[in-house]
């Protein structure tokens, strides 16, 4: 009795509390520049379409996810909205983003200008769950200074994990606070999928029922990395003591940093070091690097899907793209825009070298694996994975366990 | 209530004016009176009890209510009763996660009663100088969270942290205090403690205030030393205060959630993952918000029950005037 | 108790004066121990508020920056336009609501500890209750009721909610509780209502309370990120807690610039501290009774 009304609270019939027809649009923030950016982007907008009011809302990033999901639970969703790789999973598999393609062919939208491969990976079930103005991907940070004085060969595309991991020993020196380590590789889920990819493994199975994490590649990969741990190439999560690997670079300690996507460049050029980037090392199964996708979609639920399709497009014209790209940390999503000059000119681009590898690297980019619950399964990897780096247990011990617990979790989802 | 104490004086207006209603109506004895100290009562806590209808009566039946849900945020809650509820109890995460948090309530509490208190006591004076010291114990009430997070990683840091290095000197083995199991969650709670000093430092402070000095004076007449006068005039009328204190830690500490995520991210191997964090993974993270609406009214039964048993067992000795 | 105890009091030997001022000095060496220790993070926020990105982590840790970055705080007003209207917003939420609150808490409090009438304890209870339901998942159903009420991205949504707490009912209850009794009588026998006794009677005394839970509400008014975060949506409403946490992007952390604005925070919690002082540590002296 008192059931109905209170679920009829959290409908979104009603309305938000705009104004009929107005796009409300809620982005993550990356630099302090956004909020004036992404308003004048709205504000040029909607000089060209009088008729489309658009509201944006830029939100801290700390902050960025709750809001959202916060709005939408009480029945003022955004109708657009930025998204950021571990929520799309989710998102794209509860269903909750417009299929584009519906509004694609209705006016033939021209795609082409766009990386195929960010299309590839926004497409789900054969629909675009949503597009977007910028891409990025995993790659490798090196210290020149200490290449120079250690007399070898800067990285290129053409490096194996072997290469890798004997110029690492060359690289690594000191003892105790001081020390400098060769191969600084992260442990957070994005590095080590690369691992495991690149080593022939997979995370998931096709169909996302079984967790492949034990199979016997997927366990090499792993143990590869945990190996340049014990090795003591790689700190151990106490060695780094809070800090971010490219933090360690920045500060002079890290002669490689496999970690980070392109907002690690902006973070290096901060510092005092002499940097510059490479494509990721090729596994046993060549190269894979893990394709970082945020992207705008459309609620499903939106009252006001045409202006927000309109607003959208605006988003990632080249037009669009142009006037935001200084606030971009990754590549912009349509060729045109990359190769100019805005991009090519910066001083990250000249010195450092922080676009050819990414280029170099877009073929084998790998998104991640569309599973319900994505959220759920990372936490449970991660946890269970903290064992081998503090040098406990091997991977071969703990990976199996580790699927079993996210296969418990898989069955009981779908059991739902 | 246990503790209220009535004098004559304080009825007689009460009194007289039923005494009068009574002369005048001759009505049935049973029909309440509104007499004037009831109309006063209703009237101040009028402000607060309609505020609290619409804010925490209306918020807490809904928040109930999502709790008989199952919900995603993204589409409708859908009704499924006490599902949630059966749920939590073959939840393996669940359980780990109360022990994690009762332990650091265990250890949590004593430690912060005795040092506020101790340091309330010590910093209660007038002197010059002390102001200053009341305001370093107070800081780190107000640091950010993030700052502690970094410098006490530093100072626990197993190869290079200050705390090993004091510890060597004595010549004990350097503890790996963050990274392993038996001593993540006590440096957890140990960096708790020292972040609340000031909230429960203030407190006993404020509390101290209402004492007053004419007794101590008479006890040290009476030749009574200091641990005397603690124990006979300071311990038994900050009791009330001592009592808001320990409901207020255990309410808390029960809800820690900060420091164990910042400082280890509920490392290692989940050995600081507390309740309230794996509520707060489950609500927007997992999008299970009904699932974790039903952990929120389950720490409501836990907490509502030990505070019960504090009230109980507790308020006897709590006085609110002495002799 | 007599006078008589006094004559036959035995002199303090030579012996436990020094002890007595050796238990003082290491009572001195603790509480400077523990002050330094509670400072170390301060000095560390302010000394990496003042560096250049690559001096932040390198160790051994660096307490003077090699030159001071004062650009670290000016940009913050350069980058964020807003700046100065995040500080504005926080300072009157947080007046409003530590005024109001102060108020509606005293006197529900004052009713719960000295006047009786049916239900009293009930109710009082019932707030104790309400406490012990954690925040989280009151977020959602305050949001829909915000929203019903069309108060979304407005600082009303802020403070109408704030307006009265359970924690400060109890808090200022127990504090009445233990306020003599004998001043309110003398002042009842002169004829004085409850209101009159509220006002100038209870108040007066119970400043340390007061300025307790007013430093408190003060500070978590202040402090508090989430509601602003859910509640606004137009940048110049923003408060400076939600202000500042677009210095660290979604995964690159700018950490001078966030210890330069957590510094700045910071500075009114401690000035509204200090001056509370004042009245929570009155001293020896308390209440005007006789004897």
């Amino acid at each position: 009795m008192l059931l109905a009304p209170a679920c009829g609270l959290f409908e979104s019939g009603g309305g938000s509390s705009e104004e009929p027809g107005t796009v409300v649009v809620m982005l993550p923030s990356d630099n302090p520049g956004d909020i004036q950016a992404r308003q004048a982007l709205a504000e040029a907008f909607m000089k060209q379409h009088e008729d489309i009011p658009v509201k944006i809302q830029v939100i801290p990033a700390e902050g960025y996810d709750q809001k959202v999901f916060t709005s939408i639970a009480a029945g003022e969703p955004p109708d657009i909205f930025g998204s950021g790789d571990v929520i799309i999973p989710t998102i794209v598999s509860k269903n909750y983003a417009l299929d584009l393609n519906t509004l694609i062919e209705k006016e033939d939208y021209d795609l082409s200008s766009f990386y195929p491969q960010v299309l590839d990976g926004l497409r789900f079930d054969g629909k675009l769950v949503g597009l977007t103005d910028n891409w990025d991907t995993q790659v490798m940070y090196y210290n020149r200074e200490l290449f120079d004085k250690a007399g070898l060969d800067y990285p290129d595309g053409t490096w194996t994990w072997d290469d890798f991991v004997s110029n690492a020993r060359q690289l690594t020196e000191g003892e105790g606070p001081e020390k400098v380590f060769g191969a600084v590789h992260g442990t957070w889920f994005v590095p080590i999928f690369d691992a495991v990819w690149s080593f022939g493994g997979e995370v998931f199975s096709e169909d996302g029922s079984e967790c492949l994490l034990d199979s016997k590649e997927s366990v090499a990969g792993v143990q590869a990395v945990a190996d340049l741990i014990e090795e003591g190439l790689s700190p151990t999560p106490e060695q780094l003591e809070g800090q971010s690997p490219t933090q360690l670079l920045l500060s002079g300690r890290a002669a490689m940093v496999i970690d980070a996507g392109r907002w690690g460049a902006f973070e290096l050029q901060e510092g005092r070091v002499d940097w510059a980037v490479a494509p990721l090392p090729k596994g046993p199964a060549g190269r894979q690097n893990f394709f970082h996708l945020g992207m705008f979609a459309i609620a499903r639920n939106s009252d006001s899907k045409e202006n927000a399709w309109e607003f959208l497009k605006y988003m990632v014209s080249k037009e669009g793209i142009q006037s935001t790209v200084d606030n971009l940390q990754g590549i912009p999503a349509r060729k045109p825009v990359a190769k100019s000059s805005v991009v090519t000119d910066s001083a990250i681009v000249q010195e450092h070298d922080a676009l050819d590898p990414f280029l170099e690297s877009l073929p084998t980019a790998h998104t991640a694996p569309y599973v319900e619950d994505f959220a759920v399964y990372i936490d449970t990897i991660g946890a269970g994975m903290d064992p081998i780096w503090s040098g406990e247990k091997s991977a071969a011990e703990v990976l199996p366990s580790v699927c079993d617990k996210v296969e418990e979790q898989i069955a009981e989802q779908q059991a739902q | 209530m246990a503790g209220t104490s009535t004098t004559g004086v304080a009825n007689e207006p009460a009194v007289a004016a039923a005494a009068a209603a009574d002369a005048s109506a001759k009505k049935p004895p049973r029909r309440p009176r509104l007499n004037k100290e009831t109309l006063a009562g209703y009237l101040f806590i009028a402000p607060g009890v309609i505020h609290s209808l619409l804010f925490i009566v209306f918020v807490l039946f809904v928040s109930a209510f999502l709790s008989l849900t199952r919900w995603d945020l993204v589409s409708s809650p859908e009704f499924i009763g006490i599902q949630n509820y059966v749920d939590l109890f073959s939840d393996e995460l669940f359980f780990i996660t109360i022990k994690n948090t009762v332990i650091f309530v265990l250890m949590f509490i004593p430690l912060t009663i005795t040092l506020s208190l101790s340091v309330a006591l010590a910093a209660n004076t007038k002197l010059r100088g002390l102001a200053f010291f009341r305001t370093a114990y107070f800081f780190p009430y107000v640091a950010s969270m993030v700052a502690v997070a970094i410098v006490f990683r530093w100072l626990f840091s197993s190869d290079y942290g200050l705390i090993n290095g004091f510890l060597g000197w004595f010549g004990i083995d350097p503890v790996n205090w963050l990274n392993s199991c038996s001593t993540a969650l006590p440096s957890i709670a140990f960096v708790s403690v020292w972040k609340g000093l000031g909230w429960n430092m203030t407190l006993f402070l404020a509390g101290l205030q209402g004492i007053p000095s004419h007794l101590y004076e008479a006890a040290a007449l009476d030749g009574a030393g200091r641990w005397r006068q603690f124990r006979d005039i300071t311990w038994p009328l900050l009791t009330p205060t001592t009592f808001f204190v320990l409901v207020t830690s255990v309410l808390g500490s029960f809800q820690v959630f900060d420091t164990a995520y910042l400082m280890t991210q509920g490392g290692p191997e989940r050995c600081t993952y507390t309740y309230l964090y794996y509520l707060y993974q489950q609500g927007f993270r997992f999008f299970n918000m009904g699932y974790a609406a039903a952990m929120a009214w389950l720490l409501f039964a836990v907490l509502i029950a030990v505070t019960f048993i504090q009230f109980k067992f507790l308020n006897k000795r709590v006085n609110y005037e002495l002799g | 108790m007599s006078s008589a105890d006094v004559s036959t009091r035995v002199p303090p030997a030579q012996g436990s004066q020094v002890a007595k001022r050796a238990r003082r000095l290491s009572g001195y060496v603790a509480l400077s121990f523990l002050a330094a220790v509670s400072l170390i993070p301060f000095a560390w926020m302010i000394s990496t508020s003042f560096k250049q990105r690559f001096e932040v982590f390198i160790y051994p840790p660096r307490w003077i920056p090699e030159s001071l970055q004062w650009d670290n705080y000016l940009s913050l007003w350069r980058d964020f336009p807003f700046w100065n209207n995040w500080i504005f917003n926080s300072f009157k939420i947080t007046i409003f609501v530590v005024l109001a609150q102060l108020l509606v808490c005293s006197m529900s409090a004052y009713a719960f500890a000295r006047l009786r009438f049916p239900g009293r304890d009930l109710i009082f209870y019932l707030y104790l209750g309400s406490m012990m339901v954690p925040d989280v998942v009151n977020l959602i159903p305050t949001f829909v009721l915000m929203r019903s009420l069309g108060l979304l991205d407005s600082h009303a949504s802020l403070i109408i909610p704030a307006l009265a707490s359970a924690i400060g009912i109890f808090m200022l209850r127990q504090f009445f509780l233990s306020i003599p009794r004998e001043l309110e009588d003398a002042a009842r026998v002169d004829g004085a209502g409850y209101w009159r006794i509220y006002w100038d009677v209870i108040l007066p005394l119970s400043k340390p309370a007061l300025a307790t839970l007013g430093v408190f509400l003060f500070i978590w008014t202040w402090t508090d990120f989430i509601t602003p975060l859910i509640f606004l949506s137009s940048p110049e409403k923003y408060t400076l807690t939600v202000g500042q946490a677009f210095i660290n992007g979604q995964r690159s952390s700018d950490w001078e610039r966030l210890m330069a604005a957590n510094v700045m925070s910071l500075i009114p919690l401690l000035i509204v501290y200090l001056a509370a002082q004042r009245h929570i540590v009155q001293g020896v002296t308390l209440t005007g009774l006789k004897g």
